[in-house]
């Protein structure tokens, strides 16, 4: 690294973490940004990455009724998605409503499946008192999904 | 009790597809002097690889490359994609998440990741943005623009150079679509662009509905900006579809292509001879005969540049 550049680098650094930081609605503008296209970008930005958590978890979006007010309030809570995409922000979004006791039967099942698929588990189990259980298990290329229902 | 079996493969599809080479008119091209990109891979019309267009992408004979998001193949390739592979499909990779344009060097595991699927793909080259998309630990979640200062050309030119250095194939950079811009500009888009370009020698991934974008919203003139371009460093072009809301323009991938794109595809075609055109959709994915009527735009733009330039 030339070391002429680090005073760039660090010039940069500060004026870049306050334009992501407006933009997670953390701060105003930065000076010289236009306020209106600043505001027009956040709204942009939530949209994008809502509708990138229910594209990537489509199960859970279409069992929240209340998905639109779930996923604000998640993402006031955690201003910046998940450095590992969209699919890695949904289930940041599950687990979030797993904290608080409020992820569907639906999340729990689309989250077992997450973790065979992208996390490559070998098996992964859900559990809901009020429901059932259900077990998936990776075997060779396939999925086996063993589970028991007590209510439907 | 309750059983279920899922099989996460998608199924083969059985359609016989022909796939044309070489789909430009290559051989004479040099005798006549026609300017066209340098070494560019020959790519041909192609479309962004999603899950959802995978059914499509195996039986449309006319898709001849595919596109996919390095950030989506955390585990590499899946069946779909190895079967293209098999059938001599080109396969290029294309990054969202090295924010070259950081304050930053790119991360070193990031770019392996990348490097290694760029191995698995026998990618021809890796394309990535003149962007920035985190800042001290929090993501943006999209691709911001970079100051067009010195000071922030010679960061983007060290980072670029490091990520060149841990890849195999060349690379490109793309321009992105930004509703806001850095005050003090110290030179244009176009500018700033040619010079990262020539500095690195990277090649030029032009994204013309950005570009549309940039000239909306920001006011940026397309033909200036293609004046400035150094087009022999065309590598491909992505055009993706949006809508105007309220006088501005967003890049959505989930909407049609609009005529202002198609017009710069051919506004491109009628300068250089594209080696590789692509249609970016990501979203509220349209039936497979919308698709391929945009695709044949998009190849109709380029074969009315074409005509004008050969004219």
């Amino acid at each position: 690294m030339r070391p002429g550049l680090e005073p760039s680098r660090s010039d940069l650094a500060r004026d870049q973490a306050a334009l992501v930081t407006a933009l997670a609605g953390r701060g105003g503008a930065p000076a010289g940004f236009d306020e209106a296209r600043i505001g027009l970008l956040r709204s942009a930005l939530r949209r994008k990455r809502a509708r990138a958590i229910i594209r990537t978890w489509p199960r859970l979006g279409a069992a929240l009724a209340d998905f639109d007010a779930l996923v604000e309030e998640f993402m006031t809570a955690h201003p910046g998605p998940s450095a590992d995409g969209p699919a890695a922000d949904g289930r940041d979004f599950a687990a979030f409503l797993g904290r608080s006791q409020r992820l569907p039967w639906e999340g729990r099942l689309e989250r077992i499946g997450d973790d065979l698929r992208r996390r490559r588990r070998l098996a992964a189990v859900a559990l809901d008192p009020h429901r059932g259980w259900m077990l998936a298990l990776r075997v060779g290329t396939r999925e086996v999904w063993v589970g028991y229902c007590w209510r439907r | 009790m309750e059983f279920a079996s899922q099989n996460d493969g998608r199924r083969a599809a059985g359609a016989v597809t022909v796939r044309f080479e070489s789909w430009i008119l290559s051989p004479w091209m040099e005798e006549t002097g026609i300017e066209t990109a340098d070494h560019a891979t020959q790519l041909g019309l192609g479309v962004g690889w999603r899950p959802e267009l995978a059914l499509q992408i195996d039986r449309d004979a006319q898709i001849e490359f595919v596109e996919i998001t390095a950030e989506n193949h955390p585990h590499g390739l899946d069946d779909a994609l190895l079967r293209l592979l098999d059938r001599g499909m080109h396969i290029v990779v294309h990054g969202i998440g090295l924010s070259l344009g950081g304050a930053v060097p790119p991360d070193p595991a990031r770019l392996a990741r990348l490097a290694d699927l760029a191995r698995a793909a026998r990618s021809p080259l890796v394309s990535e943005h003149i962007a920035f998309v985190r800042a001290e630990g929090l993501e943006a979640g999209h691709l911001l623009p970079v100051a067009r200062t010195r000071a922030s050309l010679e960061v983007l030119v060290a980072n670029v150079r490091l990520a060149q250095e841990a890849l195999d194939v060349p690379l490109a950079l793309e321009n992105i679509a930004a509703l806001t811009e850095w005050p003090r500009a110290e030179m244009d888009e176009g500018e700033f662009v040619a010079e990262v370009l020539e500095r690195t020698g990277t090649g030029l991934l032009l994204d013309v509905s950005n570009l549309h974008a940039n000239a909306r919203n920001l006011g940026l003139d397309p033909a200036r900006y293609l004046d400035s371009l150094p087009l022999a460093r065309l590598a491909y072009v992505h055009v993706g579809g949006g809508v105007e809301i309220d006088r501005v323009y967003h890049d959505t991938h989930a909407h049609p292509v609009i005529p202002a794109a198609l017009d710069l595809v051919e506004e491109v075609a009628a300068r250089v001879e594209i080696p590789g055109i692509m249609l970016e959709r990501d979203d509220d994915f349209p039936p497979p005969d919308v698709v391929a009527a945009e695709l044949r735009e998009i190849q109709a733009a380029v074969s009315r540049g074409r005509a004008r330039r050969l004219r």
